[in-house]
C-alpha cells in the first residue's frame, strides 16, 4: 500500500502572534512553527498502517524553506520519504491553489490512500482535503474518527454534529481528512530522529510537477485580519452557588450547547 | 537569522523539540502529583526506554541508541524542565548505574542487565554515600570480603536515589580499607539477594518525585562475577570515566531555572497591580532580564563542556565551571521567581514552590559548590 500524507506547517501554538504591517497575515519572523495538529493525527494513522503491514508512507508539504524541519519531524516519526514543493508564487495561495499542487504531486504516483488533517490550525478553511479529492477524482470522507482497512476498502467513521457518528464503506483509492483525537500520536524515537536525515527529501518546483504560477494563482485574497475588539454583553450571574449553577445550565441549554 | 543555538545539529534540534513535546504531555502534568505523594512514576522508565532515550550514549550492540554528551545535556535539561525529581531518577539509573555497568561490567552481566535496563524494564541505583561518607569518598565503611567464589558485603548506604524501586544496585564497597579511596570496588547487587534490604524510605525537602532509601547489606553474598571493574580500583576508575554527572547537574539546573523563568515571565505579564502588569515595573523587568541572561550563560557553559567532551578532550575544568555556575544561578533564579510571584508562588499548588524546594540539591550533589571551586582553583595552579 502506498500512502500520501499531506501536512502543513503552522505557527506554534505557544507563539506570540502579531499582525504584519500590511494587515493581511501575521508576522512570521522569529516565531516557531510546528506541524498542524490535525496533520499529526493523519500522519499517525498512516504510520499505524505501516506498522501493521506493508505500506510506504510519503509526506508532502508546501511552504518556504522552514517547512523542511516539519518534514524531518515526520521522517523521524517513521515516514519513509518526503516531498517539499515551493515557489514564491505560492506565498498567497488559496485552498484551491494548494489542492492543485498536492493533486499534481499525488498524480505522479499511485497512492492508495491520501491522508490529510480536517483543517489547519492557522487558517481553518477545511477545504484542501475535499478539493484535492475532487481534483484526483477519488472519494473522500472528512472529520474521520476511525478507520478500518480491509480488502481494498476502508470502513470509516465520521464525526457529525452533536456526537453522532456516520459509518461508511469507501473503496480505495480515497482521501481521508482526519479529526484530532482519532489516535494517540507517537513521539519520534531517538533512532528515528538520527535516521531522518538519511531518508529522501525531494524538493520540487512548480515546473517539476507540470504547473506554473498562473495555474495556482489565488482566486481568493485576504483583505485584512484583525483581533476582534473586546465585546460587550458579558452576563454576570449572581446568587448562591446552587442558583448560579442552575442559571448556568439554563443558559447552556438555551444556547443549544447541551 | 542566526539562531542562538547555531551549534546544534538538525538532529539535536529535533531531539529537543520532541523532548519538549514529550515532557509537556507526559511529565509536566504529573509532576506536582508525584512530588506531593513522594512517589516515582515508574512507568516513565519504559516509556523513555521504548523511545530509545534511556539508551542515549550507550552502544547499539547492547540495546543503546548511540548519541553524544551534548544530546545527553539536551535530554537532562528537558526532563528537569518537567520535573527535577523525575529527571534525577532517570539520571541515577542511566548515567550512574547503567553507565558503570556498561563501562566496567563483565560481558555476561552486561548481557543480562543492560538491554532490559535500557528498555526501562529494570531500574538501577548507585549506592555510594553512607552516614560517614559524603564529600569524603575515602571514608566509605561498607566492606566486601572475598570468601571462596563470592564476596560478602556488610554495611549500610544512605541517601540512595531509586533505592526503594531498584532491581539492581551498584554498590561501592571497600575491599582494602587501609587504602581508603584506592581500596574501593563496585559490585552489582540484585534487589532479591539474601542479605540485602531497603531499611527505610527517606522523605526529602525537594526532588520528591524521586524515591530515596537507606539500604542495608548484612552478610550479603554475591558471586565473584558481580564485581564490576577492577578490585580496589573500580570506584576511582568510575570517577574518572563517569564524568557526565557535572554536565548533567548543570543541565538539570538549567532546566529547572528555565521552568521558573517561563512561569515568571508569564506571571509578570498577567499580574496587574497599580493598574499595570508587574512586568512593566523596572525592578521586575530588570530581574527577569537577569534571569534570562543567567540561563543562557548556564546553558552555554554546560553545552561547551559537553562539546569539549564529545571531541574526546579533557573537560574537567569546563564541567566544573558549568556545574558550579549553573547550579548556583538556578538557586538565585528560582529565589527571584518566587519573589516575583508573591504569595501566589508560595502556595502549595504553585509549581514555583516546588522549584524552590528542588533547586538546592544540585548545589550539593555531584560535588558541592565548594568542591567545584576547589577543583577550579587547583586547575588555576592555586
Ligand atoms: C537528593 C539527593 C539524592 C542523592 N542520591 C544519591 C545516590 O543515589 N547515591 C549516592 O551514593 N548518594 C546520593 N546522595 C548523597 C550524595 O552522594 C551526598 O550528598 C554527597 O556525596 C555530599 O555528601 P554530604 O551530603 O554528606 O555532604 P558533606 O560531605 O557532609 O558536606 C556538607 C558541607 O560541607 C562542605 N564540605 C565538605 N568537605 C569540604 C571540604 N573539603 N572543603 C570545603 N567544604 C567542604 C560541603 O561543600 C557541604 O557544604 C544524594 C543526595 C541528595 C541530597
Amino acid at each position: 500500500m502506498k500512502i500520501l500524507v499531506c501536512l502543513k506547517q503552522v505557527p506554534h501554538k505557544d507563539a506570540r502572534l502579531e499582525i504584519g504591517s500590511d494587515g493581511t497575515w501575521i508576522k512570521e519572523d522569529g516565531i516557531k512553527f510546528e506541524i498542524n495538529d490535525y496533520d499529526n493525527y493523519a500522519l499517525e494513522e498512516a504510520l499505524r498502517l505501516k506498522d501493521a503491514g506493508e505500506a510506504e508512507v510519503v509526506v508532502a508539504t508546501i511552504g518556504p524553506d522552514r517547512v523542511t524541519q516539519s518534514l524531518r519531524t515526520a521522517l523521524g516519526m517513521g515516514a519513509d520519504r518526503a516531498i517539499h514543493v515551493w515557489d514564491d508564487s505560492l506565498a498567497n495561495a488559496d485552498s484551491l491553489g494548494i489542492a492543485k499542487v498536492l493533486a499534481a504531486v499525488a498524480k505522479e504516483e499511485n497512492f492508495d490512500v491520501v491522508f490529510c488533517g480536517l483543517m489547519s490550525d492557522d487558517s481553518n478553511y477545511a477545504m484542501v482535503g475535499p478539493m484535492l479529492a475532487q481534483l484526483l477524482d477519488i472519494p473522500h470522507v472528512t472529520a474521520v474518527v476511525k478507520t478500518d482497512f480491509e480488502n481494498g476498502a476502508v470502513k470509516v467513521e465520521k464525526e457529525l454534529e452533536g456526537g453522532t457518528l456516520e459509518v461508511s464503506q469507501v473503496p480505495l483509492p480515497c482521501l481521508l481528512a482526519v479529526q484530532t483525537g482519532i489516535n494517540e500520536v507517537r513521539y519520534a524515537s531517538l533512532k528515528g530522529i538520527m535516521q531522518a536525515k538519511k531518508k529522501p527529501l525531494d524538493k520540487k518546483a512548480l515546473s517539476d510537477i507540470g504547473l506554473d504560477g498562473a495555474a495556482v494563482a489565488p482566486k481568493l485574497s485576504i483583505e485584512k485580519i484583525y483581533t476582534p475588539p473586546k465585546g460587550e454583553g458579558a452576563n454576570l450571574l449572581s446568587g448562591s452557588a446552587d442558583e448560579i449553577a442552575t442559571q448556568m445550565v439554563g443558559k447552556i441549554k438555551e444556547l443549544g450547547l447541551l | 537569522m542566526a539562531e542562538p543555538d547555531f551549534y546544534l545539529s538538525d538532529e539535536q534540534r529535533e531531539l529537543q523539540r520532541t523532548l519538549r513535546e514529550f515532557v509537556a504531555k507526559e511529565i509536566t502534568p504529573i509532576a506536582a502529583k508525584y512530588d506531593t505523594e513522594e512517589r516515582y512514576p515508574v512507568e516513565l522508565f519504559s516509556k523513555l526506554g521504548e523511545l530509545g532515550y534511556l539508551g542515549l550514549r550507550f552502544p547499539e550492540e547492547i540495546g543503546g541508541s548511540g548519541g553524544s554528551n551534548l544530546d545527553y545535556a539536551i535530554l537532562c535539561e528537558e526532563l528537569a524542565f518537567g520535573s527535577a525529581g523525575i529527571a534525577l531518577g532517570v539520571y541515577v539509573h542511566v548515567a550512574l548505574a547503567c553507565a558503570a555497568l556498561e563501562a566496567f561490567g563483565s560481558e555476561s552481566l552486561k548481557k543480562e542487565w543492560l538491554p532490559p535496563a535500557l528498555r526501562g524494564e529494570r531500574i538501577g541505583a548507585w549506592a555510594f554515600a553512607e552516614a560517614g561518607a559524603g564529600s569524603d569518598a575515602g571514608s566509605v565503611a561498607t566492606r566486601a570480603v572475598v570468601d571462596g567464589d563470592s564476596y560478602v558485603i556488610n554495611g549500610s548506604k544512605l541517601f540512595i536515589t531509586n533505592g526503594p524501586i531498584a532491581d539492581f544496585i551498584i554498590v561501592v564497597a571497600s575491599t582494602a580499607p587501609e587504602q581508603r579511596l584506592k581500596g574501593l570496588s563496585l559490585f552489582l547487587v540484585e534487589h532479591d539477594r539474601p542479605g540485602f534490604r531497603v531499611a527505610s524510605v527517606l522523605s526529602k525537602l525537594g526532588v520528591r518525585a524521586s524515591e530515596m532509601a537507606e539500604l542495608v547489606f548484612e552478610d550479603c553474598r554475591v558471586p565473584r562475577e558481580n564485581l564490576i571493574g577492577r578490585q580496589d580500583r573500580g570506584f576511582l576508575d568510575a570517577l574518572r570515566t563517569l564524568t557526565l554527572g557535572r554536565i548533567a547537574s548543570a543541565a538539570f539546573a538549567t532546566g529547572v531555572a528555565r521552568a521558573a523563568f517561563e512561569a515568571t515571565l508569564a506571571h509578570a505579564e498577567e499580574r496587574v497591580q497599580f493598574g499595570q502588569p508587574i512586568g512593566s515595573f523596572q525592578a521586575v523587568r530588570f530581574g527577569i532580564a537577569d534571569m534570562a541572561v543567567q540561563i543562557e550563560a548556564a546553558r552555554l557553559l554546560c553545552h561547551r563542556a559537553a562539546i569539549v567532551a564529545d571531541r574526546g578532550l579533557t573537560h574537567g575544568r569546563e564541567a566544573n565551571m558549568a556545574k558550579l555556575f549553573a547550579t548556583e544561578a538556578c538557586t538565585k533564579i528560582v529565589e527571584r521567581a518566587l519573589h516575583y510571584h508573591g504569595a501566589a508562588g508560595f502556595m502549595s499548588e504553585s509549581p514555583i514552590q516546588r522549584f524552590y524546594r528542588d533547586c538546592k540539591v544540585f548545589e550539593l550533589g555531584e560535588g558541592s559548590s565548594e568542591l567545584q571551586r576547589d577543583m577550579i582553583a587547583r586547575e588555576l595552579g592555586l
